[in-house]
């Protein structure tokens, strides 16, 4: 299989139910290779059910998972050999150093990673010869951190991978990220914060209460604009000229009170603008659309 | 099924330092424990047996007459609390660990998401567990024949007057006794050990393949050992139940510990060295008895190879929850 150029992680119908609960219903993607993803939803969205699919960790209730082709749930040595995942929050192995661990990785993955591994670790500023059990939370991350990004997968899986970090080590993280997507590899992104996805990604997938309801690529969503609307008349209806382009988010046609109505655009102002100088509005704000507000309109408050 | 270095030498670092503990406590004990049966002269030994009541005989796992001879004594340290209880420690806190451990630590997601199969995972931890386990239980017999070889004991001799012409030799009683120093090796040879040592160690190769397969099952190591250590109090109390009264007799085929019979491994084969190969004793009735050492071990060995692909099953096929 030709992994350049197909889709190399799909998903079709993935559906994970623990007993009552619906963890991730019918979800399906296509990622093409070399693609950088950002899985964003509030806990207990479904991202890390996802993933623990996708590594084979769980088995699906219905629907399948493959990454390169292979089957996630029943080929899965083939698929953890393409494939690098950071959890959460890394646990590590107590009774050895940190150099002992990357030894332990290097000694399964081969080639040169430890020399990668540790140049990482010394990038991130980590002392391995330090004890895992005598190392802070953020200390295990970066070691955790150094050992997967260490690895020359295709694939990487990055579980909210800046979570215990302080804002410098952060952005070296990123910095990670994008040198791995500027060699070619495809990195799955879990976060929940939302400018590390707007910086990294190439799309934006959200999650919510285990379904996939958006999905957009990021350079889509720079070329949006929201204009917000308040006017005290009736809400113009839309032309049909740009029917497609434009979108009631939120619109409150019947209020008797000015209210705040927002439109959705998608690329050139220009003839919006024109429409909107003929309606009768009391004022106009224009904004460029950001993640923030992509997310508010699936999860309102809920981060 | 490729052999993986890394995992092995990890489960090495895991469990060092709990065999090195274990490993001492076992030696020491054991050889302390046979050294001082030499300290003990058989006849004394004898005298302090006869004050016993009689009905504490059925607690024995041996002949009583066979108890107190040296090689019965010694035997008898197989069957000591400490040795069950050490051994049991090794086998359950490793046997315990390998998935609710590794799960409960929150180590098991890096470990599967390199290309190692649960399968190997779940081998290479046996295996590690059950050659600990061998080695240990070694110790314990080098232990056993260090003691007997470096011992000396105490024998009272009689002059003896040898009739002439006939050459037999009658003990004068009435001079009093010599008492001379003889080595312990001349009445205990360690390789007699070796029924019983073999029973322990098929009895720990079951335990590690019990505790496994909870521990395949569960996602709290501390529950997998609440489990397993709860069973095995109860299977002890089952098996006191069985020999405190013939009316219990019956409880001894609802607990493990009926295959558990060092001592009584040793007496069998000193006693019955033609019937080494046999799988049952028969009553002189020539009804079905109970187990021989063979049966024992043999019945041991397929427990634990039936807990051992239960649990890999087991762990195959479930689903592995993100750590707590």
């Amino acid at each position: 299989m030709d992994i350049e150029n197909a889709s190399i992680i799909s998903t079709n119908s993935l559906t994970k139910h623990f007993r009552s609960v619906n963890a991730l219903t019918n979800f399906s993607i296509d990622i093409q290779a070399g693609e950088v993803v950002g899985l964003l939803g509030p806990n207990g969205s479904g991202k890390s059910t996802l993933v623990r699919l996708l590594l084979g960790f769980l088995k699906p209730t219905s629907g399948s998972a493959q990454i390169a082709g292979f089957d996630c749930e029943s080929q899965r040595i083939e698929v953890h050999r393409l494939v690098t995942y950071l959890p959460g929050d890394a646990k590590l192995f107590r009774t050895m150093r940190g150099k002992d661990v990357l030894n332990f990785f290097a000694s399964i993955r081969g080639g040169n990673y430890f020399q990668r591994a540790a140049a990482i670790a010394k990038r991130l500023d980590l002392d391995l010869s330090r004890w895992v059990p005598f190392m802070s939370t953020g200390m295990r991350q970066k070691l955790a951190l150094a050992t997967i990004m260490a690895c020359d997968t295709p694939v990487i899986i990055l579980d909210e991978p800046t979570a215990n970090l302080d804002p410098t080590v952060r952005g070296e993280v990123l910095k990670l990220v994008g040198e791995a997507k500027t060699e070619g590899r495809t990195i799955i992104f879990s976060s929940h914060v939302l400018n590390e996805i707007e910086e990294s990604c190439d799309r934006v997938v959200i999650l919510r209460d285990g379904e996939l309801v958006h999905a957009q690529s990021i350079v889509e969503e720079t070329a949006q604009h929201q204009i917000r609307i308040q006017t005290s008349s009736a809400l113009p209806e839309i032309p049909s000229a740009l029917l497609g382009r434009v979108d009631w988010v939120n619109a409150a046609r019947n209020s008797a009170e000015p209210s705040d109505n927002i439109l959705s655009i998608e690329g050139d102002l220009s003839e919006i603008l024109k429409w909107l100088s003929s309606c009768e509005l009391d004022r106009v704000y224009i904004q460029p659309v950001n993640l923030r507000s992509i997310y508010d309109r699936f999860h309102s408050g809920a981060t | 099924m490729r052999f993986n270095v890394a995992l092995a030498k990890k489960y090495f670092r895991e469990s060092i330092l709990l065999w090195i503990a274990v490993a001492i406590g076992l030696f020491i004990f054991a050889w302390f424990r046979v050294w001082i049966v030499g300290e003990v002269d058989t006849a004394r030994f004898e005298q302090i047996l006869e004050l016993l009541p009689k009905d504490w005989r059925r607690f024995s796992p041996v002949n009583f007459e066979w108890l107190i001879s040296y090689l019965g004594r010694t035997s008898l340290t197989l069957d000591e609390p400490m040795i069950m209880f050490m051994t049991a420690v090794w086998a359950i806190v490793r046997g315990s660990d390998v998935v609710s451990g590794e799960l409960n630590r929150g180590t098991m997601e890096l470990v599967l998401s390199q290309p190692i199969s649960r399968r190997q995972v779940y081998i290479q931890h046996a295996l590690l567990s059950v050659v600990g386990a061998f080695v240990l239980i070694g110790l314990i017999w080098l232990a056993m024949a260090m003691a007997v070889w470096t011992t000396d004991i105490e024998q009272s001799t009689y002059p003896v007057f040898k009739v002439p012409f006939v050459g037999t030799e009658i003990p004068l009683t009435g001079l009093g006794a010599k008492e001379e120093l003889i080595p312990m090796v001349e009445k205990v040879q360690p390789n007699q050990f070796w029924p019983g040592v073999a029973n322990l160690f098929c009895f720990n190769f079951f335990l590690i393949a019990f505790s496994m397969m909870f521990s395949s099952w569960d996602r709290f190591r501390w529950r997998t050992l609440g489990i397993v250590v709860g069973v095995y109090f109860i299977q002890a109390m089952i098996k006191f139940g069985s020999v405190a009264s013939e009316s219990f007799a019956w409880l001894k085929y609802l607990t493990y510990f009926s295959l558990y019979e060092p001592a009584l491994s040793i007496e069998f084969v000193d006693t019955n060295p033609d019937k080494i190969w046999h799988l049952s004793r028969y009553a002189e009735d020539g009804s079905f008895y109970w187990f021989a050492p063979l049966g024992f071990n043999l019945i041991l060995i397929a427990l634990g190879l039936i807990c051992f692909w239960v649990g890999a099953r087991i762990f195959h096929r479930r689903d592995l929850p993100a750590p707590v």
